[in-house]
């Protein structure tokens, strides 16, 4: 098995500070990457990062080998990177089968494959029936799964989460999970931010820590867990709250 | 050019310049804090212009003087326009709405203009129209002058209320960050009202500044806009301090163009300034602005 | 078949038939208003050509008239100076307008729209002032005049019929142009980079790109029709050329009929100009005036122009429940 993702002494500065700090991983192909921290230790700095809405200061990524740092957003998802967002962003105005179309023009170029293909893979996550209401009128459930169809519309090879759980009740988020576990098992490396540890725990092969933007600790699950360093940073960082 | 004939224009133009920033400040403070580009910001110069000439002509009323009622018309007429038409449209979905109305109200108000005064060019003359003043061997023209000194004025006045009251520090609160300002009970919708009457109010006031020493014509609006977006794009976008330095530089720049015998082309040399820094620093030359 | 894409592009390929047709045959019913049928189709096609980038690309342009200027003064310059007859002088205006937006787009599209807004009235102004000073080359407030061209494949271009069937075609290549991006992957691009721009570049959308390509269309089309304008006035100068009220007549008729549409802009024209013919004496001077209300009232009440209130009405209709939901 490859790397899909290697991240090397990545930093990105802002005025002063240092959001991300010398952070190095490797994200195995067909893994799940679990990313932890506590709130402001650089988890979204990375993602944005990785997928190209930022540009690093210091550090490299690649991407299954090869070399993309610093590489837009659509550049790297034509190279098989895709991204949720964290406050879930479909177009309003457009249905919930356009959402996913636009995805799927990236590798179907005509109108009525696109269309095809989208309406796949909202199959795939249960979103067919509604496919021709405005994505604006969709519960909150319902967008999550739309922000993971659109993700999934242009066919990735790693997919990078963002809290996609959060606010979910038990019985939706149970769902999730096995969405994302089927995910993994279509071949596609997962690299997720997650706050509740049941998911991290059930869906992680390892485990990745940031605090203040640096790496504290990376392993399984359990093993990162029981890391009294990791134990520390959520502790020490409510006693600042 | 000889060194007093050089210093001759730079004067001038820093006198124009004044003027060129009071228009800046009231374009730029209305995008600072409501985001939105007023496209008929010059409109509400050239009704100031018209309101003082109608004042003079009528009561004989100095150019001057006349600030005293055009400033408090330009408040309502500005708070008018803002809580009629601006405020309905202000979270619409389409972003342009803005744009698209304030182009709407600026053909309006400049084609009423036509419409009441007709579209031949007019003037005043009063009795120092055409006087100079020598300072160094440099000649002045007073009411470039005295407009530049009310400009002084005007603006140290406003940036004391910014910096000073509280109604200053609600309105920067509100430039930084709507959402914020209201979770600590500014009244944003009050804000967003003064501030588009305010900076309507002073172009007006630019307006009648710029009486004694213009022609006044319906569609002079259309120019100051035009200069107005290119000293708060100078300035950068926003910024007060931007906009009197970008003014200022606009003025000696076209007066230096002037001066060097490209009359033609005075007003296409601020323009192509303008796509310039556009181009190479679109976040201005002096201040700090979001694009 | 597909539901959403290819039902409403077949549907609006018909209508464009009709509307071609529609217009074909007016010179044989209304053969003595040539001139207004003539601005007509003409300013159909350059309002369908700005909706391009206004509506679909999201752009703005308060200076349109910039293209139709450098049309109307290349086309006639390259045939006066150059002796190159109008049959190329087009296509080489065309790619001179093309230049033009690459450039222009360039620089101003990594910035918010309303920079790009106020830069389309300085790029307007200061091709009016170099027209305007530009006495050698251009003639200067004399203006050009475009005389005794050769006819074109046998037609006399001077003809008002021929001019119009010009038109005609101009308009044709406006209205499928902008069907084929309406049913198109770049129709959907464009429509994701107005949703939401950030969003759709994690979907591989790269808007500058689509932006300047839309930019690109809208510049061609406008420049032709900028050539034709020159062609049919026979002689212009900058403030004509270079018109502001040409520039606003644009925009309203996008708006009006709706932005983003196929037919919008065209139903714009004919209401606009169409208005104009029938209510001549109560326009007069006060075209502009008029203008600027219509904007403020639409804007505020029919932001989606008559198009957009047409289809919020059929939507209404019980048997309208299948149509596709997008605007």
């Amino acid at each position: 098995m490859g790397i899909a993702l290697a991240v090397r002494s990545l930093s990105k500065d802002f005025g002063g500070v240092h959001a991300v700090d010398g952070v190095d991983f490797d994200a195995e192909e067909g893994s799940v990457l679990g990313l932890i921290g506590p709130n402001g230790a650089g988890k979204t700095t990375l993602f944005n990062l990785v997928s190209g809405y930022l540009s690093p200061t210091r550090g490299r990524i690649a991407l299954f080998g090869k070399e993309v740092t610093g590489l837009r957003p659509f550049a790297l998802a034509r190279l098989g990177v895709s991204r949720t967002f964290q406050v879930v962003r479909p177009f309003p105005r457009l249905s919930v089968l356009e959402n996913v179309m636009v995805g799927a023009f990236l590798h179907h170029k005509a109108a009525a494959e696109a269309e095809r293909h989208a309406l796949a893979v909202l199959t795939r996550l249960g979103l067919a029936r509604q496919a021709d209401m405005p994505a604006s009128a969709l519960t909150l459930a319902a967008r999550k799964k739309l922000e993971i169809a659109k993700a999934l519309a242009v066919q990735p090879r790693l997919l990078l989460l963002d809290e996609v759980v959060a606010g979910l009740n038990p019985s939706e988020m149970t769902a999730t999970i096995e969405l994302i576990r089927g995910i993994r098992q279509s071949g596609v490396t997962i690299v997720i931010v997650e706050h509740i540890l049941k998911v991290i725990l059930g869906l992680c092969d390892r485990v990745v820590v940031l605090d203040h933007g640096r790496k504290i600790a990376e392993g399984t699950a359990p093993e990162v867990a029981a890391n009294p360093e990791v134990i520390s940073a959520y502790l020490g960082s409510d006693d600042d709250a | 050019m000889s060194f007093v004939g050089l210093a001759q224009t730079v004067a001038s133009g820093v006198l124009t310049g004044g003027v060129y920033a009071m228009v800046g400040i009231g374009l730029t403070v209305v995008f600072g804090v409501m985001r939105i580009v007023n496209f008929a910001h010059g409109e509400f110069l050239a009704v100031g212009m018209y309101l003082a000439f109608v004042l003079f002509r009528s009561l004989g009323l100095d150019p001057y003087l006349s600030l005293l009622p055009v400033l408090p018309a330009g408040l309502l007429l500005g708070a008018a326009v803002e809580r009629i038409l601006l405020a309905p449209i202000k979270d619409s979905a389409e972003q342009h709405a803005p744009i698209l109305m304030t182009v709407g109200v600026g053909l309006i108000l400049s084609n009423t203009l036509l419409l009441v005064f007709g579209a031949h060019p007019e003037t005043i003359y009063t009795s120092y129209s055409t006087r100079t003043v020598h300072l160094f061997s440099i000649t002045l023209s007073v009411p470039l002058l005295v407009s530049f000194a009310l400009t002084a004025l005007g603006v140290g006045l406003l940036y004391l209320v910014l910096t000073r009251t509280d109604f200053g520090r609600a309105v920067r609160a509100t430039a930084q960050n709507r959402d914020a300002a209201e979770l600590q009970g500014v009244d944003t919708r009050f804000v967003r009202t003064a501030v588009f009457a305010i900076g309507s109010s002073l172009s007006m006031a630019a307006g009648v500044l710029l009486l004694p020493a213009l022609y006044v014509f319906p569609t002079i609006g259309g120019i100051f806009t035009l200069k107005a977006f290119v000293v708060t794009v100078l300035g950068g976008m926003g910024s007060v301090m931007g906009a009197i330095w970008g003014g200022l530089l606009l003025g000696v720049v076209e007066s230096l163009a002037a001066g060097l015998g490209a009359t033609g082309y005075r007003d296409a040399f601020g323009l192509i300034a303008f796509l310039i820094v556009l181009l190479v620093r679109p976040q201005g030359l002096f201040g700090t602005s979001r694009v | 078949m597909s539901r959403v894409a290819t039902r409403e592009g077949r549907r609006a390929l018909a209508g464009i038939a009709l509307v071609l047709a529609a217009f074909a045959a007016f010179p044989w019913v209304f053969g003595g208003k040539l001139n207004f049928g003539f601005s007509l189709v003409l300013f159909a096609a350059l309002a369908t050509s700005w909706d391009l980038l206004g509506g679909w690309a999201g752009q703005l342009s308060l200076g349109h008239t910039a293209f139709v200027g450098m049309g109307a003064y290349v086309s006639t310059l390259l045939w006066t100076r150059a002796g190159i007859p109008f049959g190329v002088g087009l296509p080489l205006a065309m790619l001179s307008g093309v230049a033009l937006a690459l450039v222009w787009g360039a620089i101003t599209f990594r910035l918010r729209g309303a920079y790009f807004s106020l830069s389309s009235i300085a790029v307007a102004e200061v091709l009016r002032i170099l027209a305007n000073n530009w006495v050698s080359v251009t003639g200067g407030p004399e203006g050009l005049s475009l005389n005794d061209l050769p006819p074109l494949f046998g037609f006399d271009l001077y003809d008002r019929r021929v001019e119009y069937y010009l038109a005609l075609l101009l308009l044709a290549a406006a209205l499928l142009t902008s069907w084929r991006v309406s049913s198109s992957r770049a129709g959907f691009y464009l429509e994701a980079i107005r949703e939401d721009q950030d969003s759709s570049m994690a979907m591989g959308v790269n808007p500058l790109k689509m932006k300047l390509a839309a930019f690109c269309l809208s510049a061609a089309l406008s420049t032709a029709g900028g050539c034709l304008y020159g062609l049919f006035l026979a002689y212009f100068e900058p403030q004509g050329a270079f018109s502001l009220d040409l520039s606003v007549q644009l925009v309203l008729m996008a708006i009006v009929g709706g932005m983003g549409t196929v037919f919008g802009p065209t139903l714009g024209a004919l209401v606009l100009l169409g208005s104009q013919e029938a209510f001549r004496s109560t326009f007069q001077q006060r075209s502009l005036f008029i203008y600027g209300i219509v904007i403020v009232i639409i804007v505020r009440y029919a932001p989606d122009g008559l198009l957009g209130r047409l289809r919020l009405l059929l939507r209404r209709a019980p048997w309208a429940s299948r149509l596709p939901s997008a605007p």
